[in-house]
């Protein structure tokens, strides 16, 4: 039986925003409002949605990098926001982040040994003579020349880059890598080797991912389970698949029938939304989706639907599926 | 098929002269566009794309010039116009949109006035009138409240919206070519279907010929009739949509299609990888431009550059792969030697 790494439960983040004179908080952005997923061993979680709608700001909070509003998650069944001192740093070791933008995340002013070697030097998992080895290890598991180490990051391709990058992610031997749109940047043709060592690596190191994207092919690719985030919230999770095969809350429909099929001869059936994404400062009242959704119902805009269960494994938040419609 | 040509260019080669030395940006491109068809340019960074855009309206940045080759737009080639003339091409007969609307909008002028600008520097007619056509402007492309959109300022509007009022002010004057340069890389999925259905409508409503330039094949896919591939300042492969996805031939399409994830294919498979990265045009590769990263690299592809030549009836490919460039290798070499092994890197 499959065991979840990483559980998240009812996780909520608001940025205040604060204005007028005095800057007195004057709003919040909603940005993740009560969401919950798990993550089993070894598996990925595809995390999609379009800009503006949480999904990186769920990424970071799954490792602390911005402490949540409320909630809990738990790893390997402890509570990560109770962690402090030493214990948040072994939890530092066996999480990590994969950027967006390859070119902003490495130093400029290092060169990539120093880059790879730094985060085993800071958390003091090497003597000093077996670092250097550790690097070179480190460099060929990523397809990179040994001769590349004593370079600076200019002197690569994004997609070098981004190989550069996830190296010093697997520095540290971890279980988990939450990676943040790491190929949105990348070439059609680099975008490919990189997703290719990405699933290389997680059989080879036995690695867990949360991966945030925006683009529903390379989701279904890579994921093993899909969940759909709008306006701070999941409306839907299922097998990847199933998602793509039967997916069932109206806004999953329209991703997927708006999601471009490279076949000319393809059938298509689009379902054209009205209107934009709303802004999480004052999100719609009810389901957030009433506004632009098809199916909409009186119920919908007065009281939010509830995140349930309707098959093994598929949850869906929305009342054309759930049977108290009160 | 006898449609009218409506732009054709022939051996277009655009070179930037930098410090660091000349980019040969383009380097002998080729391609025709028909009357309403909607022609798709795809490739990777650096392929070109938009500098053949930017070349047919005549809008290459400093330091970047035309050094050879022709273009020509209803029997006017373009290349040859003073400046002046350009202009009255401009915005009327051959228009542009941009990737990103906000920098291609003027924050400081409301909607309304930057559509009715345009028309105004056409057409012999009053500010007013220029106003109210394009409010009527604004209705015909099924943008809700046009009264009160025209009043807006750039910013009020969401980046849908924008890009949408930049398709307004491209078809202020009815133009014969609408060049679309990523109109929907930086809108979000659902967004992007909207515009882009709009886009579609746009060919049979006001008759344009469009010109996408995409790096995503399923846009491609879903929009066009004619894909047109480049590679490195080449245009590799040429053909009608249907072609290039059942049956590529240049090796790079053919590995471009397999690098692509996308529903359809199984799970978790292995996607095809070009090794290698886009060459610098500084200093790019001798022959073929594609030969280091590809997997049926010949000795004769080092040597001599293919030429884009007609192997199926409307499909034209860059590769010595096939019958016709094989026969041109034999012309141009005497003696084609068949495969005298493969090079390995």
């Amino acid at each position: 039986m499959a065991e979840p790494l990483i559980q998240v439960k009812n996780l909520v983040k608001y940025f205040p925003i604060y204005g007028g004179v005095l800057l007195k908080e004057i709003g919040r952005v909603h940005a993740v409002d009560g969401v919950s997923f798990e993550i089993n061993k070894q598996t990925t979680l595809g995390l999609v949605g379009e800009s503006g709608c949480g999904k990186t700001t769920v990424g970071r909070c799954t490792l602390r990098l911005i402490e949540p509003t409320s909630g809990e998650i738990y790893y390997n069944g402890e509570n990560i926001l109770k962690f402090k001192g030493a214990q948040l740093n072994k939890f530092r070791c066996k999480a990590q982040i994969v950027f967006q933008n390859p070119h902003a995340s490495l130093n400029p002013r290092m060169k990539i040994k120093d880059i790879l070697s730094e985060p085993i030097r800071i958390h003091k998992l090497l003597p000093k003579n077996e670092i250097e080895n550790r690097v070179l290890q480190l460099i060929s598991e990523v397809a990179l020349e040994p001769s590349h180490l004593v370079r600076y990051p200019h002197e690569f391709s994004g997609g070098q880059k981004q190989r550069i990058v996830i190296a010093r992610a697997l520095a540290l031997n971890p279980e988990f890598i939450v990676l943040d749109e790491p190929t949105s940047a990348l070439d059609v043709s680099v975008q490919a080797q990189i997703l290719n060592l990405l699933m290389d690596l997680q059989r080879k190191f036995k690695l867990t991912y949360l991966f945030i994207t925006h683009n529903l092919n390379i989701c279904r690719h890579i994921s093993d389970e899909i969940a759909v985030m709008y306006v701070g919230k999941i409306v839907e999770r299922a097998g990847a698949d199933e998602l793509f095969e039967e997916p069932l809350h109206p806004y999953t429909q329209a991703l997927l029938s708006a999601n471009p099929i490279p076949d000319p001869e393809a059938k298509r059936s689009k379902i054209i939304l009205t209107g934009e994404v709303p802004s999480p400062i004052n999100p719609p009242s009810g389901c957030r989706f009433h506004p632009r959704c098809p199916k909409r119902m009186d119920v919908c805009d007065k009281s939010e639907p509830s995140y349930i269960q309707v098959k093994p494994g598929h949850y869906v938040a929305c009342y054309l599926y759930s049977n108290n419609k009160s | 098929m006898t449609a009218n040509v409506l732009l054709t260019i022939r051996n277009l080669r655009t070179h930037f002269f930098t410090e660091e030395g000349v980019v040969q940006a383009l380097d002998g491109v080729d391609l025709e566009v028909y009357e309403k068809e909607i022609i798709g340019l795809v490739g990777e960074t650096g392929s070109g794309k938009s500098v053949t855009a930017l070349s047919v309206m005549r809008l290459i940045p400093q330091p970047g010039f035309i050094v050879d080759g022709e273009i020509i737009f209803k029997g006017k080639p373009l290349h040859l116009l003073s400046e002046e003339e350009m202009r009255k091409i401009r915005g009327k007969e051959i228009t542009m949109i941009f990737q990103d609307p906000m920098n291609a909008l003027n924050p400081v002028f409301t909607v309304g006035n930057q559509i009715a600008e345009t028309i105004q520097l056409h057409n012999d007619v009053t500010y007013r009138e220029a106003f109210n056509q394009s409010i009527e402007l604004l209705r015909r492309l099924n943008i809700p409240k046009p009264e009160r959109i025209v009043n807006s300022y750039p910013h009020e509007l969401s980046g849908g919206m924008r890009q949408r009022i930049q398709i307004a002010i491209g078809l202020a004057c009815q133009p014969a070519l609408l060049i679309a340069d990523e109109p929907t890389t930086a809108l979000d999925a659902t967004v992007e279907v909207q515009v882009l259905e709009l886009i579609k409508r746009l060919r049979d409503e006001f008759n344009t010929s469009i010109m996408l330039i995409t790096h995503d094949l399923g846009v491609i896919a879903e929009m066009c009739d004619r894909v047109v591939v480049m590679y490195a300042g080449n245009v590799v492969e040429k053909a009608d949509v249907k072609t290039i996805f059942k049956h590529p031939l240049h090796p790079y399409t053919q590995a471009l299609l397999g690098a692509i994830p996308y529903a359809e294919r199984k799970k978790k498979s292995r996607l095809t990888t070009i090794p290698g990265t886009v060459p610098n045009l500084i200093n790019p590769p001798s022959g073929c431009r594609f030969h280091p990263r590809c997997k049926h690299a010949m000795i004769v592809c080092k040597t001599l550059k293919p030429m884009l030549l007609e192997e199926e009836q409307g499909h034209f490919v860059s590769c010595f792969l096939y019958s016709k460039n094989k026969e041109f290798a034999e012309r141009e070499h005497g003696v084609f030697e068949p495969l005298p092994g493969r090079i390995v890197y």
